[in-house]
């Protein structure tokens, strides 16, 4: 569904990303570990169209082909997303919870979620995705009203999840869901992503809990200094001893 | 809390103060000077009514929450569970503090100090009726700035020919109004709903009877004043015989004033809809009332207004600090200029003769030369907008203040075009059917005309402000200024939501700016210097960003206030500057801060989750990992 061929990335004259190649497919989660400066982010922003590729090249398949501007595209491989400006990107369904959740402080958890569905104009399917979203999370069924900045943590990661499912993705790129919060809420966090994921949902999870998110993911790669040095199936990659040496901490 | 308790006390006591002098200057008329304590009394009792409002929203509303955030972390919060609010939930009818005790002590207050100065102006009248001269003693006494201060000037008092009676009437009148204004102003803060109980008031006093006595107050203030009018005339002419446009600005005031208290108090639905509707009829009448200086002063308040919406809608909605906003005013003015002044510049004259049509004529009226203005400014605002697009903050506000001043430059060098320093002269007024308003209403003076159009424009602008805050696109300026990259990420066009941003603004600015070169008659490029941007700006940010009714109460602060201090000459822009430092410490967010800001200005200290969420942050990194391990206990085994 997603396929990235080596795709460098820069700021400025840093080499961020250097090759990068990855694939998810429809109803995985896949995901992305790696220590500080890994390029775990920067990957994310680059698919979503915040940074842009230099060389390489992201596919995304749009099974009903409707689609804007002078997007390339090879029949196989679907429409070419390094081509195309962030809006755009978020128009074709990619949807990306940021790194530090990013909710809009000012606006209200109502306009938060609508937000999120800036970019649709189906009224009905708004509202449908509306009630679901506060179905899986009724602490925001409490909050509407409610200004974004004045929720906890927890609330927040759980309003830029929500938000993100409001524009009804294809595939949703959770940046670090589980950063800054108490383990107990880590805990809901990554049963919720599993719960999204048992509807239909492919996920890219970033993540530096490692041990967690290889847990809920069916495949992961492992990043270094911005080239993938491992990958493989999750139990897999939980398994193995460097991973294990690295990353979780045993 | 007893500190607390304290402050409300005083602060309701303040509140009935500031009421009952404000209504019993009204019987002290002086020049203009005569208006400045009194409206400094009506800003100051708004004030703090709305300080009452916001304490009491924000009261309530975290209580709530702490005892749901309280379970947070705790295993009982489960996904799917849902919190219902616990069903003993009472909303506390007054704000904490006042207390029946602390209510009657204010009351007291205020009606012992307004009696006190009704008897003392009474015997000063009761003393000038007699023969007493009492104008040298008063010169001597009364340095001439204070005594305009206090609505006196001393050069001005009359030898009144008044019957003690009507005086006593009158003063019984006001301190009748003040305790109903006071009543009004304590009562306005708390919530409006009958079933609401409140155990910090004594038997006899229940809430509800202050509620309904306070919410009748307000709704019967602006008809008992009128009643009084009708009766016995404006009040104070007949006693000080000169100066009836200062009556006129105060009555106007009071009038605008308890009916903003009455739509507060009114009940929401059909009562509510009943007062705004005469509260709008009352405020379209105002240009009636005015006297031609007034009428001026008001006019430009509102062409401020006007622009205040508009720089709003830049600023305060998408975040762009534009420092040259100015420059789409002066688009706006020097566009109607071109098409309604006789002169026009060599190369209009001749393209004009050439389709032969006489250039000493105006090219459009008034109404249709508007949308050209708007249209040009709008253009304006997007050719200013697509350069700056990838600035953000002060480098944005340092490009637009270019622009305002190469537009007044341009102004000001073009001569061949826009006759250069010289300015362009005897734009045409306004008209109405074809007629000048005169025509319609004699009552209706020149200035009163341009006053009831910017009245009603910035009523127009100040909905579609109001309108544009609540929709797709205000709510993408709202993320976009929190956010570029996530807005973006979420689909919106940074390009295009900025640029309409600005095109929207600048349309404002140039209905503004038009209306503008009318008033004026005659427009020079020194009209437009950066200090209109500047003062444009200072009065949302006095006012309080994103909220309308604070951009007018800002522009009322900002251009009116320097023209009532007028009765304090020299020291006039002192006591402004004073003001302006004591509304900074005192209300930070502005007068009238919109809910948004709000939440910004106050998070820190007003409210409870976001504790709770840095707590949790802080003991973030160990506990993760002693939680996360046995959470894979299992698998973990399972994985070697």
């Amino acid at each position: 569904m997603l396929i990235l061929e080596s795709v460098h990335t820069f700021y400025g004259h840093i080499h961020a990303l250097k090759g990068i190649s990855l694939t998810v497919n429809e109803g995985e989660v896949v995901s992305l570990i790696g220590s500080n400066g890994a390029g775990k982010t920067t990957t994310l922003n680059t698919i979503s169209g915040v940074l842009s590729a230099r060389a390489g090249s992201i596919y995304f398949q749009e099974p009903n082909g409707s689609l804007p501007g002078q997007a390339s595209r090879s029949p196989d491989q679907g429409i070419r997303l390094d081509q195309l400006p962030a809006h755009e990107v978020a128009r074709l369904g990619v949807s990306q919870s940021p790194e530090g959740r990013k909710i809009f402080a000012r606006l209200s958890v109502q306009e938060n979620l609508a937000m999120g569905a800036f970019a649709r104009t189906d009224s009905t399917g708004i509202s449908e995705d509306l009630d679901r979203v506060l179905e899986l999370f009724p602490r925001l069924q409490e909050r509407l009203k409610q200004p974004g900045g004045t929720l906890s943590g927890g609330e927040q990661q759980m309003l830029a999840i929500g938000r993100s499912l409001m524009s009804r993705p294809r595939i949703l790129l959770l940046d670090e869901p589980s950063m800054g919060l108490a383990p107990l809420l880590v805990q809901q966090i990554f049963q919720i992503i599993r719960e999204i994921n048992a509807q239909g949902m492919t996920i890219l999870l970033v993540e530096q809990n490692a041990q967690a998110a290889l847990q809920v993911a069916h495949r992961g790669y492992v990043l270094e200094t911005g080239t993938i040095v491992l990958s493989g199936k999750a139990g897999d990659l939980l398994a193995n001893p460097q991973v294990a040496e690295a990353y979780l901490g045993i | 809390m007893r500190h607390d308790t304290v402050t409300r006390s005083v602060k309701t006591g303040l509140v009935a103060f500031a009421c009952l002098s404000y209504l019993i200057l009204v019987g002290i008329p002086g020049r203009i000077g005569g208006a400045a304590l009194p409206s400094l009394a009506l800003i100051a009792a708004l004030v703090f009514w709305f300080n009452f409002r916001r304490n009491e929203d924000f009261r309530t509303v975290p209580e709530r929450d702490r005892g749901s955030t309280g379970a947070e972390g705790k295993p009982g919060w489960q996904i799917g569970t849902n919190h219902a609010p616990a069903a003993n939930d009472t909303v506390p009818l007054l704000p904490a503090g006042i207390s029946g005790l602390n209510l009657h002590l204010g009351l007291a207050a205020g009606a012992t100090t307004g009696l006190l100065i009704a008897i003392c102006s009474s015997v000063i009248v009761a003393a000038i009726g007699n023969g007493v001269s009492i104008q040298p003693v008063f010169d001597k006494m009364v340095p001439l700035n204070v005594a305009a201060l206090v609505g006196v000037s001393p050069g001005q008092i009359a030898q009144a020919d008044v019957s003690p009676f009507r005086y006593l009437l009158q003063t019984v009148y006001f301190a009748g109004a003040g305790i109903l204004a006071a009543l009004a102003v304590t009562t306005g803060g708390a919530r409006l709903t009958d079933a609401a109980r409140s155990d910090r008031l004594p038997v006899n006093l229940s809430a509800p009877k202050i509620l309904a006595a306070g919410r009748l107050a307000g709704l019967a203030l602006p008809i008992v004043l009128l009643a009084f009018i009708v009766l016995l005339g404006l009040p104070g002419v007949s006693a000080f015989g000169s100066n009836e446009g200062t009556v006129r600005l105060l009555l106007t005031l009071v009038a605008t004033g308890s009916g903003l208290f009455a739509h507060r108090l009114s009940r929401p639905g059909r009562e509510r809809r009943i007062v705004t509707v005469l509260l709008g009829l009352g405020v379209l009448m105002m240009p009636f009332v005015l006297d031609q200086f007034q009428n001026s002063v008001m006019g430009l308040v509102f062409i401020y207004v006007m622009m205040g919406l508009g720089l709003n809608i830049v600023v305060g909605y998408a975040g762009l600090l534009d420092l040259g906003y100015v420059a789409f005013f002066a688009i706006g003015a020097y566009t109607y200029a071109f098409l309604s002044a006789p002169f026009s510049s060599p190369y209009i004259s001749n393209l004009l003769l050439l389709l032969n049509i006489s250039p000493d004529s105006p090219l459009l009226g008034y109404w249709m030369a508007l949308p050209v203005a708007m249209l040009t400014a709008a253009i304006g605002g997007i050719l200013l907008g697509i350069p700056v697009l990838r600035l953000r903050g002060d480098y944005l506000a340092i490009v637009t203040l270019g622009f305002g001043e190469i537009i007044r430059l341009f102004m000001l060098n073009m001569g061949e075009l826009t006759n250069g320093p010289r300015g362009i002269l005897e734009i045409s007024q306004p008209s109405l059917f074809g007629f000048a308003p005169e025509a319609f209403f004699g009552l209706l003076s020149s200035q009163g005309w341009t006053f009831l159009l910017a009245l009603i424009s910035s009523a127009l602008i100040a909905i579609v402000a109001i309108r544009l805050n609540s929709s797709r696109l205000g709510r993408a300026w709202f993320a976009m200024q929190e956010d570029e990259d996530v807005a973006e990420a979420t689909g919106v066009h940074l390009v295009r939501t900025k640029l309409l941003a600005f095109a929207i603004g600048a349309t404002f600015a140039g209905m503004a700016g038009q209306l503008y070169a009318a008033r004026q008659i005659n427009i020079f490029p020194e009209n437009f210097s950066l200090f209109v941007s500047i003062d444009a700006l200072a009065l949302i940010i006095v006012g309080g960003i994103g909220s309308p009714a604070g951009i007018v109460l800002g522009a009322l602060a900002l251009k009116g206030l320097p023209e009532v201090l007028r009765g304090v000459d020299e020291y006039r822009i002192v006591a402004f500057a004073a003001l302006l430092v004591i509304m900074m410490i005192v209300r930070p967010a502005g007068i009238l801060p919109s809910p948004r800001r709000r939440v910004q200005l106050t998070a820190p200290e007003e409210q409870g989750p976001p504790e709770l969420s840095d707590g949790a942050e802080e003991d973030f990194r160990e506990p993760l990992e002693k939680k996360a391990a046995p959470l894979n206990g299992p698998e973990k085994d399972e994985a070697q």
